[in-house]
């Protein structure tokens, strides 16, 4: 064989495989960030309501019965969420995380949060269900001087704790091991309405 | 030195595509740091948001609590350290460094009394440390 052709084929396939190795990289790296910057985008969606509702907690209903139910992975409360919806003058809102698996996402450690809203409560078919994939949702009550309460009446502050992991892998191992981007918002909120 | 004109193309084009392929994982690296940095620059601002909102609790009884010569004052031992541990089993910790002061706004009013308060959290997971100020005006009626 010609020496130069095969210095030609050896230097090829070594450009061969640098360029598939490159591209190989390439591709993780894009990969990665999408699913990072669409992770990011699910958890912001989730928050900037989460924020919203949690705010009005109470607000058109004074200070008693604004919590019907809270518990560690949901919660039951009134207050006008948005000003001039419905006939009656407060809404009920509850977020709960539920155990099942979110069938509409490959992660399989996607569970379902729900959000449930009705303007008018006093007509319970009005209520509007949302549903949301997060990883992990936890709520947490404290009262006015900072402690751990489970009554209703003393809770002032309410600390909620979302975690969100990628729809997709970023990377999937050899053994067959799959890693999700994971996203993170965790903040103690003081309602308005439950100050005074 | 015909013989070599082939190897010497061969070698400029091969370092040109070194340059361009170094370059191109510098972008990407850059690209990741980013939405790292974003990640922790997020819950940064949660954490001075936290202070923000133990502020909004303070009672008009308890205005001491923002009066910086007061023995009550809430930010007396500030800076402080704190850590936080986050994730499903909490497998990820965070360390911020928390600072905060409180300054009454003399406006010559003698039915209000506001009190700027200026909260600086530092977190230093990444190079450069990210920091956070948050600035929140309370007001107390006399």
């Amino acid at each position: 064989m010609n020496l130069g052709l095969a210095t030609t084929y050896i230097i090829g396939g070594l450009m061969l495989l640098s360029i598939l190795a490159y591209n190989y990289s390439l591709f993780n790296s894009t990969v990665e960030t999408t699913s990072s910057v669409i992770t990011q985008n699910k958890l912001d969606n989730i928050v900037s309501i989460l924020q919203n509702d949690l705010n009005r907690i109470g607000y058109d209903r004074g200070v008693s019965d604004a919590f019907v139910m809270a518990e560690d992975s949901a919660v039951i409360f009134r207050g006008n969420i948005f000003d001039n919806d419905g006939s009656d003058d407060f809404d009920l809102v509850e977020w709960a995380l539920t155990s099942d698996p979110d069938t509409n996402t490959t992660n399989p450690n996607d569970l379902v949060l729900i959000r449930t809203w009705n303007q008018t409560p006093s007509i319970p078919a009005n209520e509007i269900e949302y549903q949301y994939s997060v990883r992990d949702f936890e709520i947490n009550y404290y009262d006015i001087d900072g402690n751990v309460t489970a009554t209703l009446d003393d809770i002032v502050q309410v600390e909620v704790e979302v975690l969100v992991e990628s729809n997709e892998p970023y990377l999937t191992k050899k053994d067959g091991t799959e890693f999700y981007y994971r996203s993170y918002w965790k903040r103690r909120i003081v309602a308005n309405n439950l100050i005074y | 030195m015909n013989d070599y004109s082939d190897v010497l193309y061969l070698t400029a084009a091969m370092v040109i595509y070194s340059f361009l392929t170094i370059n191109t994982a510098r972008s990407f690296l850059s690209t990741s740091e980013t939405v790292i940095r974003s990640d922790v620059e997020y819950r940064t601002i949660m954490r001075a948001q936290d202070v923000i909102e133990q502020v909004k609790l303070v009672q008009r009884e308890d205005e001491n609590m923002l009066d910086p010569t007061h023995i009550d004052y809430m930010f007396a031992n500030y800076p402080i350290t704190e850590n936080e541990t986050f994730g499903y089993s909490d497998e990820y910790t965070d360390t911020f460094i928390i600072d905060a002061s409180s300054e009454f706004i003399d406006e010559g009013d003698p039915l209000i009394k506001r009190y700027r308060v200026t909260v600086n959290v530092v977190n230093e997971s990444v190079d450069p440390s990210t920091s956070v100020d948050l600035i929140f005006i309370k007001s107390f009626e006399r």
